[in-house]
């Protein structure tokens, strides 16, 4: 026999191999049935819940839609409350919920008492937490501040010359109170433009430190809005900002009028702490 | 195409002629069967899975593999004949399924019968008596191995031309190609299993 024809023989016995009746056809059919309801049956349970699901969704957005809380859910969705990044304006904008001008005569003087033991060292601590800490959630605030000078202490090594600077937690209590008048975006003393403005100086003061260049923007924004809500939040922070510059004279101008209670109880024992310290540094030089 | 009505579990049909309603028997199947429809798709089995089977038991050269091999091809039916637009008879398209979807189901039926000569004496027998085929199904045995060898390309054309004995046309209408690469395929199939029948010593 040549290849070929061997090859022909295979093939030939390979067909007639194949055409043997199955016995498993009917096995196969009724398996066939079967596999094709359980498949109705799955994409039939699909459909109905992502219809249950579309539904569900559709009716929470009219909810909340309703009742007004929808640009909240969307900021709550869409916040992340872990980013330190500076381009999260929700973060950002918190703090100004944070501290009202009108809320602020409720610091209470006990609290700022408690800190008058403090080390000289940890005014450039305590500052850096009360600037962290208006830049957190009122929620958080609430808590970490009373802790933070203890953390914060190794992580600011400068010896600030200035003794007895007010712990954090002095300026808790007016951080704290006015969050909820902070949260309304009524605000007609201020306009996008200059709440932006605000918004980048708090930027470049708490997040990225860069006092030289959050500096002139406080002065702008004050400028623009010498009576505007945040006014005394940005004339506290600029005097903030004359320290870390280490311009002494102008930040104890700068101080002054909280110490002198010219903003009752605004930073007042704070201010004036400031100013000893930084007197005290003028002297010795 | 057939009428649906001999063996199909519903009678489409309401005419005592079979051919009078046939093209609207075969729409109205077609498109329940697009939509899933089981007893539509049970009514295409019925008609086609004889062809279908034989052309995968030849394929793959497994009988329950080929049983499988048919089950997937009429479970993926519904879906597949949303594409259909009936330029082919409904079986070429239905074997041209079966095509596609073989080249999964040799794989598993090559590694089987790979692990099962491993494992039995039956290379051993052909090696002691390679001159004696002692039958048929062993001769066709012998060429399902020697298929193993071919890319899976090359082993559905020989079968759909040489197996089955279809033209070239027919072959790539089934499989979606031009002609002339099917006969291509069966060249150098043909010529990689002489060869290996060569080496093997079947004579």
């Amino acid at each position: 026999m040549s290849e070929r024809d061997i090859l022909k023989d295979a093939t030939r016995a390979l067909k007639e191999a194949a055409q043997v009746e199955s016995d498993e056809s009917m096995g196969t059919r009724e398996r066939l049935l079967i596999s094709l309801e359980n498949k109705r049956r799955r994409s039939r349970n699909l459909t109905v819940f992502g219809t249950i699901l579309v539904i569900s969704l559709c009716c929470a957005t009219s909810w909340a839609a309703i009742s007004g809380r929808l640009p909240e859910l969307l900021n709550v969705l869409l916040s992340d409350p872990q980013d330190d990044t500076p381009n999260n304006e929700i973060v950002l904008t918190e703090p100004r919920q944070l501290v009202t001008p009108g809320q602020a005569p409720r610091l209470t003087p006990s609290k700022t008492t408690q800190n008058d033991e403090e080390n000289p060292e940890s005014e450039e601590p305590s500052v850096t937490k009360i600037e962290k800490q208006s830049s957190q959630p009122a929620a958080k605030s609430r808590k970490q501040p009373r802790k933070r000078p203890r953390k914060a202490r190794p992580r600011n090594p400068e010896p600030p010359p200035v003794v007895n600077q007010p712990e954090e937690s002095e300026a808790t209590p007016p951080q704290e109170q006015p969050s909820d008048e902070r949260s309304e975006p009524d605000n007609e003393t201020e306009t996008t433009a200059q709440r932006a403005l605000f918004d980048r100086a708090h930027r470049l003061h708490f997040k990225a430190r860069n006092y030289r260049a959050a500096l002139p923007l406080w002065n702008r924004y004050l400028a623009e809005t010498p009576s505007g809500d945040n006014h005394l939040e940005a004339r506290y922070n600029k005097a903030i900002c004359l320290f870390h510059l280490k311009r002494n004279k102008a930040a104890i101008q700068a101080f002054r009028p909280f110490a002198d209670g010219a903003h009752p109880g605004y930073r007042q024992r704070e201010a004036a702490r400031m100013i000893e310290g930084l007197e005290r540094q003028l002297n010795n030089e | 195409m057939g009428s649906f009505t001999s063996s199909s579990t519903l009678n489409y049909s309401k005419s005592p002629h079979k051919c009078v309603s046939s093209d609207k028997v075969k729409n109205l199947v077609l498109e329940r069967a697009r939509n899933g429809e089981s007893h539509a798709v049970a009514a295409i089995y019925d008609e086609y899975q004889e062809a279908v089977r034989a052309f995968a038991i030849r394929i793959v050269g497994d009988e329950a593999v080929a049983e499988d091999l048919v089950h997937d091809v009429f479970i993926r039916l519904p879906r597949a004949l949303r594409g259909f637009r009936g330029q082919s008879s409904l079986k070429t398209f239905v074997l041209g399924i079966t095509a596609n979807r073989a080249r999964h189901f040799i794989r598993s039926a090559t590694r089987q019968r790979a692990a099962y000569e491993r494992y039995s004496k039956r290379e051993c027998q052909q090696e002691a008596d390679p001159e004696q085929m002692c039958s048929r199904r062993e001769l066709a045995y012998v060429l399902t191995r020697a298929m193993d060898t071919l890319p899976v390309k090359q082993r559905i054309a020989f079968v759909l031309v040489e197996v089955e004995e279809r033209t070239s046309s027919e072959a790539a209408v089934i499989i979606g190609i031009p002609a002339a690469t099917v006969r291509s395929r069966v060249f150098h199939a043909r010529k990689k299993l002489r060869e290996y029948l060569d080496k093997e010593g079947v004579r």
